[in-house]
């Protein structure tokens, strides 16, 4: 079979399923009660026929979950969920059923159109490939026997954990313990399905990975799993987008992403976050907890996070960096966008470990209409990093009056040769600027998006290019109706 | 092409242009001479629509259309091109892909189909070469990080792709070296057409031996005080200003 | 010997306002899980015991060798808090009675405590004042586990100019130091603050400071932590008349086991505001340095100008600095930016002194003088630079 008609088939196959990511489809699933329990976790771990290892650990994360406290945060408004509310499970049926679009927002039609969709088509037709994780399960994967003649491993995280139990059992929460937050150890105990990438000694993956998360049934938590491992001298680029139908409730999202980075791997992260942020008045909208930790492991190994937030009502995100092996190397990317009633509080650490180890952090904030951007980071040099540096620039967009952005660095130095250094800066679009733009004939709203994006063009050009495109679209439409 | 009646405009309160009257026809080159705080940026930053200037009494019609009901970007649709004295910087914004959503914008205006990506991309070669341009200021971003001179010769490239009707060069000798004075203003020469006008505002002489006018105005005080041929630029310059105070 | 609670219970109720008191009972004592006293704890401050009323051992040899290197217009001396008018020289200084204030808005119980235990401190209040004096205060501190308290007020009336440096003197080892200072700027005034810690390697200094300014007014409030075992300073200023433009300095420099922190909050309230920041750290032996900054900017606060800056060098291996410098800001027509670097001494500049034959030992000393440069020429007292400078050099 010729690759081209390879590539047709899939999509037909795609068609026939009519599955389009974001319609809130009303397919047929089979849902837990509300409510949270260890009959529960031992429900999900038997329906995915797990390892005896893995429900006991889903256990012992539930046991711990149970005696921490909700967090905190100062600069985040959260009154704290109803666990015993939420159902832990949902699977879709075989055939998925389709009721009219008129079910779903019109604005959010809107917004897909905007953006082009299908987007899977066009991932495919560039040859990516697409694992898409449809509620809980995972119900796609494409071009799975082409990366396994490269003996790149690419499943749901259900599958590897039947199949590869025991790099499951090697790697899992080897980076991210059940016992680091309140979120992550929910998680690790309830979680549901997610991707599982294991790149073998020496392998540059030759496509770029990527995942569509959605959120689907009514009242159901998404804890998606996601664990990629990188071999000596391996080469791994994941992207991971989502997009979510509209709710009138706050839904909750509490993801996990482990990464480790072998002797010189590289692991390339990419995230467009454009999750449901809630209607105008601020109702609606998913609460957004992610923890995402990678490990550089083995020396002269990188670890890169791209992300662009755009979406959910509230999100608490730190992509985060261990740089243990020497010579490591890590960077964070982000450009966050709030508008409306959204808040963000996201940002990165660095926690250096190794000799001459190196992380760049360029955060770009954009804050409009009644919402809250906040970058909190931390940048750590242990006593052990020697020569270590880290640059960091974060720099905050205003637009309108009646929304803040803040910055909240942490900066701990250990070691007299490590070397940090922290700019950060928080400006308006000049006045002036404008005026040049609409003289040349380029109207204000289109100004402002031309500034906006070129403000963060230094994060998006990290993205890989058709990553890109959507992302500059995306920050177009965040903005849209708050400028004029 | 462009008549102003009586103009009046103030900034802040204070009135800065007490009753300009100018007729600009089509192939002709005006130029506009006066001191410091004469009055003359605030006129050209009044016919290209600048929300700190108000227009306090009087009309501008151009091609028979009230200036003053269009906002500042229909001003640039309809052919008025401002080249600024300090041409602003925007970090991150290519030249490239601020051009071409300028030019996409006045196509779509004038309901024509834009450009093709090709076309386009030639176009920008062209008008490159002609003004002088070194190719690698396109993949940067507006006039960040550009000297005085490239942040000059840069509005002149943009006035080429644009093509406007009335061209308002507001001091844009100023910062310029004789070198580039001289390319610049070959541009522009290059650029003028019977069908389009040019309004030249300047301090010095120096700029009108390249640029050659038909017609010179001494501003003083917010009123053109003196108007005559290209002689008077010279007269003044021998004189000096203090001669129409 | 008593602990603080016993103390505080001991004092006679007239004297402190029912909601001070309810205030103090109601606030927890400030602990690691705070995130302003992470590094710190606080109970021994609470639950140790101490001598809070010392008697008088100061001398006027004591003064004389303490501050014979600095000029003044006018001198106040305390000793332990209470003012010793025999070591003075007030000249024309107005001083006012100490007024108790009913206030509950404090930041911490340590802030509270200071407010009831306080009797006396230094309560200077200006007017008309166009040309500007240098008032010294010599505050010293004496006795075997003597807490003191002492509380400062300057008030400074519109269009008059003040130029006040305090200087912290231990004269025993085991001195601990609760002390507050308020300083208000009216209209179109100005008021330069200037504090230094020589304090013994034993002494403990918790500071609070709040500063106040109305429109147009200029203040500068700098500190020179130069010797002591813990020192925490905390600083709030708040900024309720527009044009109201702030420099805030500060140099720590904690060797062996000294431990010292800064937290420095500005609240923009009004537009038009400008604020100046500029802390430099330097840490060597098992030193232990915090900085934490944060520019508040309300809504309100339109054209609001501020920069941060914090330059920190390590000079050992078991050296901490933690730094935190933050922004918080919900007004959009705004420039605010903070830089901060942390790291060690520039090895290319080393090189090329130690090449033009400058030894080592002498290029490090150089190139250190010129990092605590800029934040020493801030303070106008040139004879107050020159003891800063003294200081730190000898520290080097």
């Amino acid at each position: 079979m010729t690759e081209k008609s390879k590539d047709k088939d899939i999509i037909d196959d795609l068609e026939k399923n009519e599955y389009k990511y974001g319609f809130s489809s009303n397919i047929e699933s089979e849902v837990f009660p509300p409510g949270i329990n260890e009959d529960v976790i031992r429900k999900i771990s038997a329906i995915k026929e797990e390892p005896e290892f893995l429900l006991e650990w889903r256990l012992k994360a539930y046991r711990h979950w149970q005696t921490m406290e909700h967090p905190y945060w100062a600069h985040i408004t959260l009154e704290k969920p109803d666990f015993q509310s939420i159902s832990y499970y949902a699977q879709p049926s075989n055939k998925p059923k389709y009721d009219s679009l008129d079910e779903v927002d019109p604005e959010i039609i809107s917004t897909f159109e905007k953006l082009g969709i299908p987007l899977e088509e066009q991932k495919l037709l560039a040859g990516v490939a697409v694992d898409a994780v449809m509620d809980s399960v995972s119900v796609h994967t494409q071009f799975r026997d082409q990366l396994e003649e490269k003996g790149v491993l690419f499943c749901s995280f259900s599958e590897a954990a039947r199949d590869y139990p025991e790099l499951i059992q090697k790697y899992l929460g080897s980076v991210v313990p059940y016992t680091d937050n309140y979120y992550a150890a929910l998680n690790s105990a309830v979680f549901s399905d997610g991707s599982f990438v294991y790149i073998p000694k020496g392998v540059r993956c030759p496509m770029e990975l990527s995942t569509y998360f959605r959120i689907n049934a009514i009242n159901t938590g998404q804890f998606e799993r996601t664990l990629i491992i990188a071999e000596d001298d391996s080469y791994v680029s994941y992207l991971e987008g989502c997009t979510a139908p509209m709710r009138d409730e706050n839904q909750l999202h509490a993801a996990v992403v482990e990464l480790v980075a072998m002797n010189g791997a590289e692991i390339k992260y990419s995230t467009v976050q454009n999750w449901y942020p809630g209607n105008k008045e601020g109702k609606g909208g998913i609460y957004n907890f992610v923890t995402k930790r990678g490990l550089c492991k083995g020396h002269h190994s990188k670890i890169s996070w791209t992300q662009v937030e755009t979406g959910s009502a509230l999100t608490w995100k730190y992509p985060s960096t261990i740089l243990k092996g020497d010579f490591s190397t890590s960077e964070f990317y982000s450009v966050a966008v709030t508008n409306n009633y959204q808040q963000a509080d996201t940002g990165t650490k660095m926690i250096h470990i190794g000799k001459n180890t190196k992380s760049t952090i360029i955060s770009k904030g954009i804050s409009l209409g009644k919402s809250n951007n906040s970058y909190r980071g931390l940048v750590r040099m242990a006593k052990t990093a020697e020569n270590a540096r880290n640059f960091s620039q974060c720099d905050s967009l205003l637009i309108g009056s009646q929304c803040g952005a803040h910055t909240f660095p942490y900066i701990d130095v250990h070691n007299k040769t490590a070397t940090v250094e922290h700019e950060a800066t928080t400006s308006k679009i000049a006045d002036d600027q404008i005026f040049y733009c609409n003289q040349r004939g380029i109207s204000t709203e289109n100004a402002v998006s031309l500034i906006v994006n070129g403000f963060a063009k230094e994060v998006l050009s990290k993205l890989p290019m058709e990553f890109a495109i959507e992302a500059h679209k995306l920050i177009a439409i965040s903005m849209e109706g708050s400028v004029g | 092409m462009l008549e102003i009646l009586n103009l009046h405009a103030s900034v802040e309160g204070n009135e800065i242009l007490k009753g300009i009257n100018l007729s600009v026809k089509a192939g002709e080159i005006h130029a506009i001479m006066g001191p410091n705080g004469s009055g003359k940026s605030t006129l050209s930053n009044v016919l290209a629509g600048h929300n700190a200037f108000e227009v306090t009494k009087g009309s501008v019609l151009f091609e028979g259309k009230n200036l003053f009901d269009l906002s500042p970007e229909e001003r640039a649709w309809e052919g008025i091109f401002l080249a600024f004295q300090y041409p602003v910087e925007i970090p991150g914004v290519s030249m490239t892909n601020f051009i071409k959503t300028a030019v996409e914008a006045k196509y779509k205006y004038q309901e024509k189909d834009a450009p093709s990506p090709a076309e386009f991309l030639k176009m920008m070669k062209e008008k490159q070469a002609m003004v002088g341009l070194a190719k690698s200021l396109a993949g940067r971003s507006v006039n960040e990080g550009f000297s005085g001179g490239e942040k000059k010769k840069n509005d002149i490239f943009q006035m080429a792709m644009l093509e406007p009707k009335l061209a308002i060069l507001d001091e844009t000798d100023s910062g310029l070296d004789i070198d580039a004075l001289r390319i610049v203003a070959e541009g522009v020469n290059t650029l003028k057409k019977p069908d389009n006008a040019y309004i030249v505002i300047t301090h010095y002489q120096r700029l009108l031996e390249y640029i050659v006018p038909d017609v010179v105005h001494i501003l003083h005080d917010g009123k053109i005080v003196k108007t005559g041929d290209k002689s008077l630029a010279f007269e003044l310059e021998k004189k000096g200003y203090d001669w129409v105070k | 010997m008593q602990n603080l609670d016993t103390y505080i219970h001991s004092l006679s109720e007239k004297n402190i306002a029912p909601e001070v008191l309810a205030t103090y009972n109601s606030l927890d004592i400030p602990n690691k899980k705070m995130e302003d006293w992470k590094f710190r704890d606080t109970q021994d401050w609470f639950q140790g015991a101490y001598n809070f009323s010392p008697a008088s051992i100061l001398t006027s040899r004591d003064v004389k060798d303490s501050i014979a290197d600095i000029s003044y217009d006018a001198l106040l001396v305390f000793e332990n808090g209470l003012y010793k008018s025999d070591f003075s020289q007030p000249q024309h200084i107005q001083l006012e009675d100490r007024k108790k204030s009913s206030e509950t808005d404090f930041v911490n119980k340590l802030e509270v405590a200071n407010e009831i235990c306080a009797q006396d401190g230094a309560r200077i209040h200006v007017s008309n004042s166009e040309s500007s004096q240098h008032i010294l205060i010599a505050s010293f501190y004496s006795g075997a586990d003597t807490y003191a308290f002492q509380k400062n007020t300057v008030y400074i009336e519109s269009g008059s100019q003040l130029t006040i440096t305090e200087i912290h003197i231990s004269l025993s080892n085991s001195v601990r130091v609760n002390h507050a200072l308020t300083i208000h700027t009216e209209e179109h005034s100005s008021c330069e603050y200037t504090t230094v810690h020589s304090l013994h390697n034993d002494a403990q200094f918790i500071q609070h400071v709040r500063i106040q300014q109305e429109a147009e007014s200029k203040a500068t409030y700098a500190t020179f932590p130069v010797s002591g075992k813990y020192i925490r300073s905390w600083v709030q200023v708040d900024k309720v008349g527009e044009q109201a433009h702030t420099h805030l300095n500060g140099l720590f420099f904690p060797i062996l086991k000294e431990h010292c922190e800064q937290y420095i909050f500005v609240n923009h309230l009004s537009p038009s505001c400008e604020t100046h920041k500029l802390y430099k750290g330097l840490a060597n032996d098992s030193g232990f340095g915090v900085f934490s900054g944060k520019v508040y900017v309300a809504r309100d606060a339109q054209q609001t100008n501020a920069v941060q800056t914090n330059k920190n060098i390590l000079l050992s291996d078991t050296a901490k600095i933690h730094s935190k410098p933050q922004l918080e800001i919900y007004a959009d027509d705004v420039s605010c930016s903070h830089g901060s670097t942390t790291g060690q001494i520039d090895k290319d500049a080393l090189w090329y002194m130690q090449s033009r034959g400058i030894a080592y030992a002498e290029a490090i000393q150089l190139l250190l003088s010129g990092f605590i440069n800029d934040v020493v020429q801030t303070v106008s007292i040139e004879s107050v630079r020159e003891r800063i400078r003294t200081a730190i050099v000898h520290k080097l």
